[in-house]
This record gives C-alpha cells, sequence and structure tokens, in this order.
C-alpha cells in the first residue's frame, strides 16, 4: 500500500516489538487455594464452579495480608509453566511462551500466539509444559479466543496441580502487580510493574503495565498484591510500557464448552473474527465520520477513538510537488499466525499539488504515486487468495474520482476478506488525493458498507 | 512491312519462383537440347539426356523427344510427350528443369531478379529519413523520461537518460546492416535505422493511446493485452521491414518469418504473465491515470461502484474453494 514509508514503518516496528514481548507469564501460586483431595474430585466439566469458588477463597484470604515480591514468587512458582510448541519433525522448539494453571483437573491458560503454530498446522506440532523443577508433558488444546490472545489449554498430568484465582475486577490506578513467566527461556521469573489502567485508544481491550515484560513471558500472569490473576502477559512496546489481556476474557474463555475437534475450534475461531468486525464496524458506522480538512478536500480523520492519525508534508524547497500526507490506523490487530494478522484498520490521504510542473508530468507521478503500494497484508497461498479487483470511476457530490476496490479471502475462515481501496480525485489537472483504507478480516456486508461510506466522505469542500 | 524474322523465338530456363535463369534465342534449327556440349542449348541437369530433343519446324515450331528416358511433359501434366506443339508463353519440362518458349515477336515483361529492389523499399535507406526518424525516437525516449522523472530538468541529465536508448537504436540498426552485408553485399545502415526508430515511435505512440482507452473504459487488462499483441504485429512489421531491406526478391515470400517472429514474441511476452501469476500478498494497482481520458467516461454512483465490485469478491470466493498448488 502507499501508506507513508513513515507510518508503515512506526506500525511495523510497533507490531515486531508486540511480537517480541509474547511471552507466558509466571502464575501466582495461591496457597489457600490449592484443592482439597475432594475438590480436585470436581467433575472437570465444572470448571466455572471451580474457578468461582477459587475466587471467592483467594480473595478472603489474601486480603489479610500483602505479600512480597519474594513471597508471591515463593508462593505460587508452581502454577506458572513453560509452554513449549515443539517442531515434530526436528524435534526442537518452535516458539516458547508461558502459561498458568487456573484448574484442579490441569487446565491451563496462555496466549493464542504461543500456540498459533499448533493450532494452524497440529501434525507438525506438539505442545508441552515444562515446570521450573524440571518436570514436563504434553498439552492438548481445548478452546481459544484469538481476538483476546487466549488459549485454553489441558494436561492430565497436571491436575491437582495449585492453581491461581483470576479477579475480574479491575485494580486502582498505580497499583502494584507481578508478572510472572519465562523471559528468553532463562527460567521463571518475577517482575513488578504498575498498573496504569485499561488502554484509551485501542480497539481491543488492554491493560497497560508498566513493567517489563519480555519475549517468552506471554500467556504468564500478572497478578495484584493479592495473588489474583488481573492479566495475561500478551505484549510490550518497549521501555516497561506493556499490555495484558484483562482477566475477565479468561472468564469468558473458561465458562464456554471445549471444542472437540480441529474443525470446530477453527469454526470458532472464525466466528470470532466475524463477531469482532461486526462489532466495531457496526460502532464506526452508527457515529458520524469525524472529517478533516486536506487542503481542497474533506476526508476522515480519526474515525474513532482507537484510530490513530499521524500527518506530515514535504519540506524540500526545491521540491516539484508539494504533498502532504495524513495516515490513521488502529493501533492493534489480531494474531492469526506469524504470517498473518487480522482485525485492523488503516487508512492514508495524500494530497499532491503541483508547484512547478507541468499537468502531464505531474500525473504521471501521480500514476506512479497510485501504482506503488508497499503495504504487505502478510499471509500465504495456503492462507488467504490473491487479490481480485474492481476498478471504475466514482462520482459522488460532484467530486469525480477513480477508484479501485481490491479483496482477497481467507481459504479458512468463510466470508473473511482484506479489503484494500485506493481512489484518487480527477476533479482538477494541478492538484489531486489519494486515499487508500485497509480493510483486514472483514465480511462482505460491514467492509463494503464500511469501504463505501469511506469513499462518500471525500469531499470536495471548495467548489 | 515487319523486317524479315532471323530468328524463331527464344527458349527461357525457369526457377521454381517464376525468375528466369537464362534466355537462349533459337536461331537456326534443328535446336538441340540436351546435357552434351554439342547442343545449342546446354542443361546442366542430370535428369536429362546428353541429347534430350530438338525443336523443330516451319511455319509451326515444335519440341520432338529424341527418344529421352525421362521424357518430356507440358507444364505440370504428367502425360509424357513425343511431340509438343510450340505457342508464346508454353511452358515446358524436361528432367528437373522448367522451360518456356517465346515467340520472336513477344515483348517481355522484365523477369530477371531485381537485387536493389529491398534497398528501395518504401524509400527508407535515405540520410533525411534517418535524420528525421532519429530525431523523432530522440524526442519520444527524451519525453518518456521526463514524464517519468521528478526531479528538476537537468539538460546533462536528460541526455544522459536518454543516450543509452538511443545507443541501443544505433546498435540494432548495425546489427541488422551486418547480417544485410553479408547476404546482399550492401549495408543498408540508415534503413535498417529508420525502422527501428520507427519503431520506437510507434510502440510508444499504441502504448499511449492503450493506457488512454484503459484509463477511461476501465479496461486496464484488455488495454494491456491489446498492448501485447499490437507488439507483436509490430515486432512482425518491424522483422519484415529488416528482411526486406535485406532480401533481393518478391516481399511475399518475408511474410511466413516475419509472422512467425511476431508469434513467438507473442508467446514470450505471454509468458511472463504466467510469471506473474505467482501468489502475491500486495494488491496490484497496475493502472494508468490519464486525466483527460476521464473525460470519455462519466462516473458512477457509490451504490453501482459497489453492486459491480461484487464480482471480485466473487472471483476471491472461487479462488478460496480452489486447493492452492
Amino acid at each position: 500500500m502507499r501508506l507513508s514509508a513513515g507510518a508503515c514503518n512506526r506500525h511495523s516496528e510497533w507490531r515486531a516489538e508486540l511480537r517480541l514481548a509474547y511471552s507466558g507469564r509466571d502464575g501466582i501460586a495461591c496457597d489457600a487455594l490449592a484443592p482439597s483431595p475432594r475438590l480436585a474430585r470436581t467433575s472437570p466439566r465444572m470448571p466455572l464452579f471451580r474457578f468461582m469458588f477459587g475466587l471467592l477463597l483467594c480473595t478472603s484470604v489474601a486480603v489479610a495480608e500483602e505479600w512480597t515480591t519474594e513471597e508471591v514468587f515463593s508462593r505460587h512458582k508452581d502454577s506458572v509453566l513453560q509452554i513449549r510448541i515443539i517442531d515434530a519433525k526436528g524435534g526442537a522448539k518452535r516458539s516458547i511462551g508461558s502459561g498458568f494453571m487456573i484448574s484442579d483437573d490441569g487446565r491451563l491458560i496462555t496466549n493464542f500466539h504461543v500456540v498459533a503454530d499448533f493450532v494452524h498446522h497440529p501434525g507438525e506440532h506438539r505442545a508441552e509444559w515444562h515446570s521450573s523443577d524440571g518436570a514436563s508433558g504434553p498439552l492438548e488444546l481445548l478452546d481459544v479466543d484469538v481476538v483476546h490472545d487466549l488459549a485454553l489449554m489441558r494436561s492430565e498430568a497436571l491436575a491437582n496441580r495449585v492453581f491461581l484465582a483470576v479477579e475480574s475486577n479491575l485494580p486502582k490506578m498505580g497499583e502494584r502487580l507481578f508478572s510472572l513467566g519465562f523471559p528468553y527461556d532463562l527460567g521463571l521469573t518475577i517482575v513488578e510493574g504498575t498498573y496504569n489502567g485499561l488502554l484509551d485508544k485501542s480497539l481491543y481491550e488492554r491493560i497497560h503495565l508498566t513493567g517489563s515484560i519480555n519475549p517468552g513471558m506471554s500467556g504468564g500472569p500478572a497478578i495484584d498484591r493479592n495473588g489474583n490473576v488481573i492479566g495475561v502477559n500478551v505484549a510490550t512496546a518497549g521501555n516497561q510500557v506493556s499490555f495484558l489481556v484483562p482477566s475477565r476474557h479468561v472468564i469468558d474463555l473458561l465458562t464456554r464448552d471445549d471444542a472437540t475437534t480441529r474443525g470446530e475450534l477453527m469454526q470458532r475461531i472464525g466466528e470470532q473474527l466475524r463477531a469482532n468486525q461486526a462489532r466495531y464496524l457496526t460502532e464506526l458506522m452508527q457515529a458520524p465520520f469525524a472529517t478533516t480538512t486536506l487542503g481542497d478536500f474533506q476526508v476522515p480523520g480519526a474515525v474513532a477513538r482507537h484510530v490513530n492519525c499521524w500527518s506530515q508534508s514535504d519540506q524540500a524547497q526545491e521540491r516539484l510537488i508539494d504533498r502532504t500526507e495524513l495516515s490513521c490506523q488502529s493501533d492493534d490487530d489480531i494474531f492469526l499466525s506469524g504470517e498473518l494478522t487480522t482485525g485492523a484498520i488503516r487508512y492514508e490521504h495524500e494530497l499532491r499539488s503541483a508547484r512547478r510542473i507541468g499537468t502531464l508530468r505531474f500525473w504521471a507521478q501521480m500514476e506512479r504515486s497510485f501504482r506503488g503500494f508497499f503495504g504487505n497484508l502478510g499471509g500465504d497461498e495456503a492462507s488467504v487468495t490473491a487479490f481480485h479487483c474492481h476498478q471504475d470511476f466514482l462520482e459522488h457530490e460532484g467530486l469525480k474520482s477513480t477508484l479501485m476496490l481490491c479483496v482477497r479471502r481467507y481459504r479458512e475462515f468463510d466470508g473473511l476478506y482484506d479489503l484494500v481501496q485506493r481512489q484518487v480525485s480527477l476533479a482538477h489537472s494541478d492538484r489531486s488525493l489519494q486515499s487508500t483504507l485497509i480493510l483486514t478480516g472483514v465480511d462482505r456486508e460491514h467492509g463494503i458498507q464500511f469501504a463505501r461510506r469511506f469513499a462518500e466522505e471525500v469531499r470536495w469542500s471548495r467548489r | 512491312m515487319e523486317p524479315p524474322m532471323s530468328f524463331f523465338g527464344a527458349v527461357e530456363v525457369v526457377d521454381r519462383t517464376g525468375n528466369v535463369q537464362a534466355r537462349v534465342r533459337v536461331e537456326r534449327l534443328p535446336f538441340r537440347i540436351g546435357r552434351a556440349l554439342d547442343n545449342d542449348l546446354v542443361l546442366d541437369d542430370p535428369h536429362i539426356c546428353p541429347h534430350h530433343a530438338e525443336l523443330r519446324g516451319a511455319e509451326t515450331l515444335e519440341l520432338i523427344d529424341c527418344g529421352s528416358l525421362n521424357g518430356s511433359f507440358v507444364g505440370a501434366d504428367r502425360a509424357r510427350r513425343e511431340r509438343i506443339e510450340l505457342g508464346t508463353g508454353c511452358e515446358l519440362r524436361i528432367g528437373h528443369t522448367h522451360l518456356r518458349f517465346r515467340g520472336a515477336g513477344e515483348q517481355l515483361a522484365a523477369t530477371l531478379a531485381d537485387p536493389m529492389a529491398g534497398s528501395r523499399w518504401l524509400g527508407l535507406d535515405r540520410w533525411h529519413w534517418g535524420i528525421a526518424a532519429l530525431a523523432g525516437s530522440a524526442a519520444v525516449v527524451v519525453g518518456e523520461h521526463i514524464l517519468g522523472s521528478s526531479q528538476a530538468l537537468r539538460p546533462g541529465v536528460v541526455a544522459g537518460a536518454a543516450a543509452p536508448a538511443l545507443i541501443v537504436l544505433a546498435l540494432w540498426a548495425l546489427s541488422w546492416s551486418l547480417v544485410n552485408r553479408v547476404v546482399a553485399h550492401r549495408f543498408h545502415y540508415v534503413g535498417h535505422l529508420v525502422i527501428g526508430c520507427l519503431a520506437v515511435i510507434t510502440a510508444s505512440a499504441l502504448e499511449t493511446l492503450g493506457d488512454y482507452l484503459g484509463f477511461a473504459f476501465a479496461a486496464n487488462q484488455a488495454s494491456s493485452a491489446l498492448d501485447t499483441v499490437m507488439g507483436a504485429m509490430l515486432i512482425a512489421v518491424v522483422v519484415f521491414g529488416h528482411l526486406r531491406l535485406i532480401s533481393t526478391g518478391s516481399g511475399r515470400r518475408l511474410l511466413a518469418p516475419a509472422a512467425l517472429v511476431g508469434f513467438a514474441f507473442l508467446a514470450l511476452m505471454t509468458l511472463p504473465d504466467a510469471a506473474d501469476n505467482r501468489f502475491s500478498s500486495e494488491p496490484r494497482f497496475n493502472i494508468s491515470l490519464k486525466l483527460p481520458a476521464a473525460a470519455l467516461r462519466s462516473g458512477r454512483p457509490g451504490e453501482t461502484f459497489y453492486a459491480d465490485a461484487a464480482e471480485a469478491l466473487d472471483a476471491a470466493d472461487a479462488q478460496a474453494d480452489e486447493v492452492p498448488e
């Protein structure tokens, strides 16, 4: 895509850092929650009951005292495990992360991105848990929440192991949290940080933790001073800016029935993605678009709180064309695999005006700009189709433009598409606005509705 | 009063393309034809007897077969003849040699091959054409460079950018000239240069026209397909032109090799297209933006555009149902 190199770089660097941050974290072992043998025999199909019981018990016990970092570590270290995805042919690690015990029947929580290879290619990978005392065993996948980057797994060998309580209420601003996990495969580590509220500008709910979560800690727990899991380590932007998935999404995952087959699991992922895009695009469509002025044009600006916009102009004195750029994007997306992310909105407007250049040369430059697209959307032939495009002239409220819409479909998820739309105004011979919109993981109805609204919101403000 | 005839006519030896290789006057009778050196017409053909046939007669001439082994024939007729009555333009076949009889009073058209025919083709091999064509192609190359450049124009840079294309043109013409020299003992450098320059100018004009039409009618794919076909046709015409300059004979027999080169070019042009079909995770916005052409057609309302765009979604659906290779 032709989003500005600056904007693209910012995005890709940021994303790279997020990926880096994926790691498991350690769970706080709450001794008070260690299940009695009778409790451990509770039906394995009743995780919610056990979880609620544990939550109440843990809260009532833990409120009485505040633990030091050493106490938190020693109490909960047994509940936090390293998750390894092993390449079946090579026999070595493909990816690593962390996870924490969530029930007495051997269930544990980790991040979806930690086990993504295992989800997509189960025949070529196997999943294992490793504890800090050297024990290990195989894991099976029960369910995932791809939108919030969570996975629920189980190992019979982990039954009756101490597990952690989950707190769905958010702590107070500035409260101390402890994040646990296995950073860089270095062994179980505890990191102290501060709760800084939910991210305001995020499409997906995230807790902002000021503390150093590092690669390998993805999927580990972040617990409060009472020993309750507040969130799940998921990402970092570096410099102690880290992110957690709020615990309430763990509860949502635990209350669902397990998926029995891989087909059912993939179907659930598709449903989650479709529901997610329908939710946020419907919200966007219900409100009037925030527009901004770019030269003679009115264009969609920051259309939602979670959309971040940046602007820049060409400053070189000897330039032949004046160029102003406005690029906007949602700062987060959904990890599907190492090659493919989805669930993001990005768009860019570029206004170019001829300065010391004739009409023919100006339009030759516009053509070059139109043809250049540098926003590799990722994905391989097994996961998505090639792009298919439709191009024509669009006329809306007196503004004529050429519009090209390109779509590709996800092979594994029915009815989901990536959509790239590029539009160039044709109203003036010496200036033109080029707008590019990228929507990933949208269905026909919502994607086309949004794309049309976006194209029609580009207006010529002075006639 | 007509002058008395001092000869009876002429016998022409004709090659397979109809060109006359030799013409011998029949000044006395009998006029003997054969492989032996004591004949009046000596033919170097192993399928002819040393004394194969004779021309005889008074009012009317006849060819009389002298009991030859392979016989004498009229035109393409397979029936062997002992005597053949000769009229004006009568075609004969003995051995593997074709003969044609011409009467004494016949007016003959020029039938010998013209070794300079090619060089006179369209009068291309002239300096003033060469200079005009070179200037035209230089203008095209410079113009394309200027349109494609986003930098301020500096004469040195523009000339430097245009020079490689002109050098290639000069070398192209030189290559054909060398072939020309080997085959027909003449260079015709200017003629070959003119053909090369015209090809560059025409190709640029066709591409521009295609871009304008493709943009106006939202038919970039059709336009690029048309570009390819027109390109192949242009290549065929160019090859024909070069061969025509080289050849000494009729232009008709050059059509086939020129067409062959055109088809080969077409095949080559479609091969990279197949390579382009390799999977890409980026959309391709390979369309032209020719503002003046936008006036040729009105814009569509959003509803119509997005209804039509369903085709692209359907195409993606269809591909998603296929198993990737």
